[in-house]
């Protein structure tokens, strides 16, 4: 009986964090974030991204990685003061600031804007 | 020096060469409280291997030496594996591994699948996670149950400027039991762990342009207890320094308050470590 009781209080414990599950499909978690940014291929040059939850010098790692893997990003250099990604495209194969956001989306992280324009806005 | 020193220092020495060709090519993956489960999770395709060795001294002078050895993989955006095999060397009262013999813990496999991710700003974060998995019977003679328990978790992070925040909680169906109890739960017991931790960030205060180490002050409460009155509830202080290319904890974990089912009690533990990227 005890067990029993033992097992119903981790559930209860459990429980509550579903409605922030819901919450989070509508936030970065989404895949849909990516999506409100332009699939059209960004210009070669400088891109500076804000990037949201950047907690650590460590796990910006996760950053500089899925972003270098983009095709035509020939380096990325994190500001963690500003919250800010600066990337250098180069090259013919140039990503789109849905490939951006959703390299950060992989990283763990929020993109929240490039070059000033945030998502949904027409570059 | 005295033998438990002596003790520790090869124990040390051991996890230093069996981490120092990683830490060579390897960059380190942290902000998480050192023993606790967190709700990071690496990135699709990314494997996060980790080491800790850990020092428990029990009463009567005996000694646990452990290195858990665990690994993450990212299976997509916000579903992430995990694997995590303990090995020990016990100087432990005979019929327990007295005589510095080496033996595997209980091979855990799980998941852990996020369902929370809200980035407030540049740097303040909430996420939450739902883990799952099993405890597979692979434990050597004299180091923990040799039973199949499945178990359930959650775990939340929470980062606000300088100070995080750390909450788990987990499960374990114990489905088996062994005549030389060391772990709590041996006894056959469901097991419930609970763990709360903090995490401030001693410097930088702010963070500059430039990448810079960050030095955390880790402070745990971890506690478990079952059904038949067993518990065990440690204070863990420790000391978590996160640079560009690696990732280093260190602490001591107090006992507050135990009761064992015939196993031994903890007087004090030591643990290090370090996590790594791939």
């Amino acid at each position: 009986m005890l067990r029993h009781r033992l097992g119903a209080a981790v559930l209860a414990a459990v429980l509550p964090l579903q409605p922030l599950a819901g919450c989070a499909s509508t936030t970065s978690v989404s895949p849909e974030r990516a999506e409100m940014f332009s699939a059209e291929p960004v210009s070669a040059g400088r891109h500076v991204l804000a990037v949201l939850g950047m907690s650590c010098p460590k796990c910006i790692s996760n950053v500089d990685l899925q972003l270098k893997r983009l095709p035509g990003v020939a380096s990325a250099t994190v500001d963690m003061k500003h919250g800010t990604v600066t990337v250098e495209v180069a090259g013919d194969a140039r990503p789109s600031a849905r490939d951006f956001a959703s390299a950060v989306a992989d990283a763990g992280f929020t993109l929240s804007s490039i070059d000033g324009a945030p998502a949904g806005a027409n570059p | 020096m005295s033998r438990a020193a002596l003790r520790v220092c090869l124990h040390v020495s051991l996890h230093a060469a069996v981490l120092a060709p990683l830490a060579a090519t390897a960059c380190a993956f942290a902000q998480e409280s050192p023993n606790i489960a967190s709700a990071t999770a690496p990135s699709p395709g990314v494997l996060i291997p980790r080491a800790q060795a850990r020092v428990t001294l029990f009463d009567g002078g005996q000694t646990l030496l452990a290195e858990d050895l665990r690994a993450e993989y990212g299976i997509a955006r916000n579903l992430s594996a995990f694997a995590e095999l303990p090995l020990y060397q016990g100087f432990l009262d005979a019929p327990r591994p007295s005589d510095g013999e080496f033996g595997l813990g209980a091979l855990e496999l799980g998941v852990e699948y996020r369902v929370l991710q809200q980035d407030l700003d540049a740097i303040d974060t909430v996420r939450g996670a739902l883990l799952a998995g099993a405890a597979l019977p692979t434990a050597t003679d004299g180091f923990g149950r040799q039973s199949f328990d499945p178990f359930v978790g959650a775990a939340i992070n929470a980062i606000f400027g300088r100070h995080g925040l750390n909450a788990a909680a987990r499960y374990s169906f114990v489905t088996g039991d062994t005549d030389l109890p060391l772990f709590i739960g041996d006894d056959g017991e469901d097991v419930i762990g609970a763990d709360l931790g903090y995490v401030f960030r001693l410097a930088p205060a702010e963070y500059t342009e430039v990448r810079e180490a960050a030095w955390y002050l880790t402070l745990e409460l971890n506690t478990q207890w079952t059904a038949g009155g067993d518990r065990e509830v440690l204070l863990s202080p420790g000391l978590l320094i996160e640079a560009p290319d690696y990732a280093i904890e260190a602490g001591v974990q107090l006992p507050l308050s135990q009761r064992g089912n015939d196993r031994p009690e903890v007087d004090l533990g030591f643990f290090a470590g370090i996590r790594l990227i791939y």
